[in-house]
């Protein structure tokens, strides 16, 4: 993948800006600090891994001059396609050339799904970022390295691993996610002991079985033997039951014998002698009774008297009767009525005197209110209405009209005063305007070259005293040197003053110390003739240093000198450019660019004012024939409101003389004549209440009168008088209550003579009655053969006696046989109960009882446990328990057998990726040891490689002795040197085995020294063959050691170079444009 | 043969009554009701099919119960139904196989009186119609479940008379060979034994093994029933098979090579369900699927949990239907498109995963070293004693599984 453009809208100090057209190969960005190049790389890394978050003390690159947080990358992969990676502050959105788009992280997409940190650590690396070993032990590299130079892909083997370490929990492990196994495994053991438990419930049910057979044999004994304890039980209660009535039978037989004699009285003698005595007596108080209401009666009817001149009027009575209700009504009506007449009559009054003071009956009767009437008042009301409406309608479109005018003439006075203050422009010739506009722009060019020129030339000449500065001061140095003690001194010293010394003191005090202090001399000698040599070799040695020196600074001041003449050729060239433009255009020379932009500007603001007076100029010539045509518009609409108020006149005249025609009043309008005729049609109508009221009160008045004359009549022939002064319902009432007293008393007469009728012919029958039944009881004393009335009661009462006895023999003997049960054994009962003994036989019950209620009471128990036990073996033969516990076993142990297998695989899976990890590593160590191991070959030319593996952390290098070195012991160029060879070599190893990014490089190469600059130049060339490198660079000189890198490699990669200054990267030529944007911007 | 009556019989075997079925790895609450009633309602079948085609006698070729789960439900159902057939005048007769030996027969619920059971010694019973015998039962059960009798011998030698049937519990392949029945006089050979239905020799005599009426397992896919066996006066005889399973079992694949996706994989699975279902004709089935075939869509498979993603998918709602079709055991058996002879010949590190593999493989004793690289894993001891059931084909089943999803990682597929 490489970088074909990019386009930054708004990020950091940039805005707006886009960098075309990128190419392959080596990409230079150079630029002087704070130019805006590692904002340029943090963009590339935002746009492809997103924007990083805002943290304190972090840059999160916010628009500093506008545009929109974001941009677009155009990037080109390996197989030739062309995505466009574009992102702002909410989202990203990858599209290929095609039209696919995606809204996934481009990282996923396209970068083989490498990670932001990975990217920065080895692909997207400052100074800070290269520093230290780090990057090799950190785990996503590690992964993505094997990964990488093992052929996996996108995959990883700790990856790999860390996939099965995790299916592996989920199978087997307790606390993995889904516990597989042991849910299995625990639910496999659950169904067993279910099993387990259930196995013994055949041998249960057998037992049961053989258990209830036991209690049935058992409960059917004791039925039987219950049966023969009752049988007994039965035969004893028996005796006792039947020993009262037999005894009861004993006695009763006794008494019949005693009142034999009377067996044949007639049993219901006595009760018929008992009845002919009492009916006899009876029939004497009815013949009595009688004759007292006979006589009552008549007395009651000859005191009853009836009202005859009543009953003779009985008809016309009823007549006027039927009638009283109506007469009530009308007595009560006939003021209502009359009340109702008079409203009637004023309701109609006021109705007339509202339509007009002249109107009349006669005149309201003759008005004309036919439909022909309507339809013509209706045609009047639209043919006035819809000239009203026009008039309306035309005064009002005067009225806005007006209003416009007025408008419009406030608009163009508006206009014309706009017009009038804008000042004259300076330049009074458009054309002129514009041709001095086009020759600053022209001038902008030139004029930005002769500063940048003038610029450059003055750091040039700074730089070239600088040199000459420094040249004096080597020079100064080659002449004064580093000269040693001068020989002479040394002599006398040690040769004549220290051993003359020594004497003197061997001599005058201490010969030992005199030796001594000749020994001393001598060691002394020695020392300071050694040291006086090494240091006039070390002078010969920094006296060729400084005589090199003095070459490089010679060499520098002759190419500063070169570039100083060729600047001042270019400032020249330049300045006679300006003064020819100045001149086409009329200008004064500008001295500067500021200069040149305040003219620029200048002109922009005549420009615009110019812009301004043709606007107003505009929009007052629109005013102006806007106010004319609104004006045109107003007088049409005043002729048109005076002609639609002629028609409406004319109208309402012939609508006055229309109602003149036929009487009506003048003043009413169309749209009131309806209401008018709606006035004469509502008084017709009272007319008419008025009349009907008033009958209906007449004749009221009328009835009442009648019906008074008629009571009047009816009570005179009755000789009565009126109650009143006039005959009314109250006289009628009256003779009605007479009438009915009347026809009560002859009621009562008639039933009075009926009853004497009857009692007159009853009273000899019954007394004829009373003297049959007289004889009658003392014929049936006779007919049982007693002497008398006291003999007939003693029979009597023996007889009763005697049926009373037979009685009881009847009944006992019944109840014996109902307790023997069969007539047959009935005397063989009665033999037992003549040779037993009641008490012998109650203890006899008394034990068969107890007996039969021990045998029940063990039968029943023996049979409820039949019964549960029979419930329980139908439950268990009903139990499903050990089908489903052996179902829930099977399901189990597939689970099981499958999670066992699951596991085995994995396992199995896992020791053979570990085995294969421990292969490869042990024999195959990974390419981009080797590979970074070439990269640092070639940036120290050769003197170091690495030679340790990746793996074991510590890396080292030898050099051509095979002398290793630890990180320690490296210096910090050196170091340097040994990250970035690692990095690349991670970057080419990645690249190798997938897509292969862009390397971007932000002053790695500070610590340099220029030879391995150039070493780190052609890696860089030689990677960028292969993948695009982008170098961003502060170095003026970085261009050179470039183009001298690709010399002697011959085959390195293309390179282009672009310069950053201040949030603006532009493509440059070459090394040297390169050198002068950097210079110039440093100056 | 000549003048033989009539005659008619069903032959039967392998009932396992009560006995679950195997190899299912999940179920729900109605599924679970079927496959517990399922041996039942297959031997309800049986009967009905001896009523309904007014069968002279049954004859049970061994294996009534599983003796491991003997259960009493099993024992009361069986007696119960043997009862219907002796209330109907259908005599039964019973030869014990391995899987319910004499030794291992629970008598908790007594059979009908006049059900014979064959002894270990063997011996004949005569089937009688109106006091004439029409046809002679010759059988013989197993003692124990390892003590297997032996050969014809056992049985006697039929001696020319009435209709001859033997019954017995055998497996020709390890029992005795077809010549050894041949030569013993029979008419019709009733056999139980492993395998499914199937007549294994047409004609004088009959030589038919029942096989199950139900399915336990997905080894015993397709059909299974009784035979009803017809003997005109002639002597012909008509063999025909009666399909009982209450459940039947299918073993199926699926082809995946040409699925691009993983969603088209998974419709391929539940196109084979309707297949299945069809095939089925309202019977619930129990399908063991196997997804096979080499496609690139295999490493989303191997990330897919078969039993959790694709069973539980293809098993919902199923178990509300009638006529189900329910997922058993699904598992995956597909390969990555890597050529993997090709693969291992690069010197990388998945080439030298791939070299790996092929060593244990190629070992002296390949089982061995399976095991013994399974046996360093801390986890090991918790699933050892189900290590062992898994002989050699499972281990090296297992290591081509191991292998395929250690390609598909190390080549970033899985992930």
């Amino acid at each position: 993948m490489r970088i074909a453009g990019i386009y930054i809208d708004g990020f950091g100090i940039y805005h707006n800006h886009e960098v075309p057209d990128v190419q392959p190969g080596l990409i230079v960005f150079a630029g002087s600090n704070e130019s805006g190049k590692s904002t340029f790389l943090e963009f590339i890394r935002s746009m492809l891994f997103g924007f990083p978050a805002a943290r304190r003390g972090r840059n999160s690159y916010p628009p500093l001059r506008g545009g929109r947080f974001g941009g677009r990358l155009l990037i080109t992969t390996r197989d030739g396609q062309h995505y466009s990676i574009e992102r702002d502050a909410r989202q990203v959105t990858t599209t290929r050339e095609d039209g696919w788009t995606s809204p996934a992280e481009p990282a996923e997409a396209l970068l083989g799904g490498m990670d932001r940190d990975t990217f920065e650590r080895v692909f997207a690396i400052g100074l800070d970022d290269l520093h230290g070993l780090g990057v090799l032990s950190e785990e996503g590299v590690k992964e993505r390295l094997l990964a990488a130079s093992a052929g996996l892909g996108i995959a990883s083997v700790p990856g790999a691993l860390g996939w099965l370490e995790a299916s592996l929990a989920n199978v087997l492990q307790p606390r993995g996610r889904r516990q597989l196994l042991p849910r299995a495994l625990a639910e496999l053991h659950r169904a067993e002991e279910v099993v387990d438990g259930a196995r013994g419930e055949a041998a249960e049910y057998a037992a049961g079985t053989r258990r209830l057979a036991e209690l049935r044999q058992s409960v059917a004994a004791a039925r039987q033997e219950q049966a023969g304890l009752r049988t007994q039980l039965r035969r004893v209660e028996q005796l006792l039951e039947a020993r009262e009535p037999w005894l009861r039978l004993t006695a009763a037989r006794e008494r019949t014998s005693t009142y034999e004699f009377a067996r044949a009285f007639p049993p219901d003698a006595l009760s018929r002698y008992e009845n002919l005595t009492r009916e006899v007596e009876e029939l004497a108080r009815g013949a009595e009774a009688l004759g007292e209401d006979t006589a009552r009666d008549e007395v009651h009817l000859q005191e009853s008297h009836v009202d005859d001149t009543v009953l003779a009027q009985e008809a016309r009575i009823d007549a006027l009767r039927s009638e009283r209700e109506k007469l009530a009504t009308a007595l009560s009506d006939s003021p209502a009525a009359l009340d109702e007449a008079n409203r009637a009559e004023a309701y109609y009054r006021r109705n007339l005197a509202d339509l007009g003071a002249d109107w009349s009956a006669e005149k309201l009767r003759a008005a004309d209110t036919s439909v022909q009437v309507r339809q013509r008042v209706m045609e009047f009301r639209r043919q006035i209405g819809g000239a009203e409406r026009r008039a309306e309608e035309a005064t009002e479109r005067q009225r806005t009209r007006a209003e416009e005018v007025e408008e419009a003439a406030d608009q163009a006075m508006e206009a014309q005063r706009r017009l009038d203050e804008l000042p004259q422009p300076a330049i009074g010739d458009l054309e002129t305007l514009q041709r001095r506009q086009d020759v600053v722009r022209r001038l902008r060019s030139p004029l930005h070259r002769k500063e940048v020129a003038s610029t450059q030339l003055q750091s040039r000449q700074a730089a070239l005293q600088e040199a000459s500065r420094r040249l004096g001061l080597l020079e100064q140095q080659v002449d004064l040197g580093a000269q040693p003690l001068p020989g002479w001194i040394l002599l006398v010293a040690f040769g004549a003053v220290l051993p003359l010394l020594a004497v003197i003191v061997a001599i005058q005090w201490m010969p030992a110390a005199g030796i001594s202090l000749g020994l001393l001399d001598v060691l002394l000698a020695a020392g300071f003739y050694t040291l006086r040599r090494r240091q006039t070799r070390a002078n010969a040695v920094r006296q060729g240093q400084f005589q090199a020196q003095m070459m490089q600074v010679k060499n520098t001041q002759r190419t500063l000198s070169d570039e100083t003449d060729t600047l001042e050729t270019q400032l020249r060239d330049t300045a006679a450019e300006v003064v020819a433009l100045s001149a086409e255009g009329g200008i004064d020379v500008p001295a500067d660019t500021a200069q040149l932009e305040a003219l620029a500007s200048r002109l922009d603001g005549i420009a615009e004012l110019w812009r301004e007076r043709n606007t107003a100029e505009r929009g007052r010539r629109t005013a102006d024939s806007r106010l004319q045509a609104v004006q045109a518009r107003l007088a049409r609409a005043t002729q048109e409101a005076d002609d639609a108020s002629r028609v409406l006149q004319r109208l309402n005249d012939d609508w006055r003389d229309w109602l003149s025609i036929r009487g009506y009043t003048s003043s009413v309008g169309p749209d009131e004549f309806e209401t008018f005729l709606a006035g004469i049609d509502s008084t017709r109508a009272a007319e008419q209440e008025w009349l009907t009221a008033h009958q209906r009160h007449e004749r009221l008045e009328a009835y009442v009168a009648d019906t008074r004359r008629r009571i009047g009549s009816l009570l005179a022939d009755t000789g009565r008088r009126p109650q009143g002064e006039e005959a009314g319902t109250e006289d009628l009432d009256a003779l009605q209550r007479a009438l009915e007293g009347a026809r009560e008393v002859l009621r009562q007469r008639r039933e009075l003579h009926e009853r004497l009728e009857r009692a007159r012919a009853e009273l000899p029958r019954r007394q004829h009655a009373l003297a049959e039944k007289a004889t009658a009881p003392a014929a049936l004393i006779a007919a049982v053969g007693a002497a008398d009335e006291e003999e007939f009661r003693r029979l009597a009462a023996a007889n009763a006696e005697w049926r009373a006895a037979a009685s009881t023999v009847d009944e006992c003997r019944r109840l014996l046989g109902t307790i023997a049960g069969d007539g047959s054994v009935l005397e063989a009962l009665q033999g037992d109960l003549a040779s037993s003994q009641p008490l012998q036989l109650e203890s006899e019950r008394d034990r068969l009882a107890a007996h039969l209620q021990q045998l029940t009471e063990s039968a029943a128990e023996a049979e409820r446990e039949s019964g549960a036990l029979q419930e329980r073996l139908r439950q268990a033969a009903a139990d499903d328990r050990l089908g489903g516990a052996l179902l829930d076993k099977a399901v189990a142990a597939a689970q099981v057998s499958e999670g066992v297998k699951r596991w085995a695989s994995l396992a199995l899976c896992r020791h053979l990726v570990l085995q294969a990890q421990e292969v490869y590593e042990r024999e195959r160590q990974p390419k981009v040891i080797e590979r970074a191991s070439d990269y640092l070959s070639v940036m120290t030319g050769g003197r170091y490689r690495i030679v340790t593996p990746v793996d074991e952390g510590d890396l080292q290098i030898s050099d051509a002795s095979q002398l290793r070195k630890g990180e320690v012991t490296w210096s910090a160029g050196l170091a340097d040197q040994v990250y970035l060879a690692v990095r690349l070599g991670l970057a080419r190893e990645f690249g190798r085995h997938g897509e292969p990014l862009p390397v971007v490089l932000d002053d790695v190469m500070v610590k340099f020294d220029p030879r391995r600059q150039l070493g780190a130049a052609k890696v860089m060339l030689g990677l960028a063959r292969e993948q695009q490198v982008l170098l961003l660079s502060c170095d003026p000189g970085i261009g050179r050691v470039i183009e001298r890198a690709r010399q002697e490699l011959q085959d390195g990669a293309d390179v282009s170079y672009y310069t950053v200054a201040d949030g603006s990267i532009a493509r440059v030529a070459g090394p040297q444009e390169v050198l002068e944007a950097i210079g110039a911007s440093a100056g | 043969m000549s003048a033989q009556p009539p005659l008619k019989f069903l032959h039967c075997a392998n009932l396992y009554l009560d006995a679950s079925l195997e190899g299912v790895q999940a179920l729900d609450a109605e599924v679970a009701a079927v496959l517990r009633r399922a041996t039942f309602s297959a031997f309800d079948r049986v009967i009905e099919t001896a009523i309904d085609e007014s069968c002279d006698f049954v004859v049970i070729a061994g294996n009534v119960y599983d003796s491991a789960g003997h259960s009493l439900r099993a024992q009361l159902r069986f007696a119960e139904s043997l009862q219907r057939l002796t209330d109907r005048g259908i005599a039964c007769y019973i030869a014990h196989g391995p899987a319910d030996p004499l030794s291992a027969w629970e008598a908790a619920v007594p059979l009908p009186e006049g059900v014979p059971r064959f002894t270990a010694d063997g011996g004949s019973v005569p089937f009688t119609r109106e006091g004439e015998e029409v046809a002679r039962l010759h059988g013989v059960s197993w003692a124990s479940a390892s003590a297997r009798p032996s050969a014809a011998a056992q049985l006697g030698q039929s001696d020319g008379g009435p209709f001859a049937v033997a019954v017995a519990h055998r497996d020709l392949a390890d029992d005795c060979s077809l010549a050894d029945l041949e030569s013993a006089g029979m008419d019709y050979w009733a056999l139980g034994g492993a395998g499914g239905p199937a007549v294994l020799r047409h004609g004088a005599p009959w030589i038919v093994r029942a096989g199950a009426p139900q399915g336990r397992s997905a080894a015993e896919a397709g059909p299974r029933g009784c035979y009803v066996v017809t003997v005109g006066e002639d002597g012909a005889v008509d063999c025909r098979f009666v399909p009982t399973a209450a459940v039947i079992w299918f073993d199926e694949e699926v082809e995946v090579s040409d699925c691009a996706t993983r969603d088209e994989v998974i419709d391929a699975a539940f196109t084979k369900r309707e297949e299945v279902r069809a095939l089925a004709q309202g019977t619930p089935a129990l399908l063991n699927l196997r997804l096979t075939g080499r496609t690139p869509t295999v490493a989303s498979l191997r990330r897919l949990d078969p039993e959790h993603d694709l069973a539980a998918l293809m098993r919902d709602g199923e178990g509300e239907r009638p006529d189900f079709v329910w997922l058993a055991a699904p598992a995956l058996a597909t390969g990555s498109t890597v050529d993997v002879a090709q693969r291992r010949q690069v010197e990388d590190l998945v080439g030298d995963f791939l070299r790996s593999v092929e060593g244990l493989r190629l070992a002296d004793d390949p089982e061995a070293a399976i095991r013994t690289a399974l046996a360093v894993h801390p986890e090991h001891r918790a699933v050892a004693a189900f290590l062992t059931e898994l002989d050699r084909d499972d281990l090296l089943a297992l290591l081509r599984d191991a292998e395929a999803l250690g390609l598909e990682l190390l080549l970033g597929e899985a992930r």
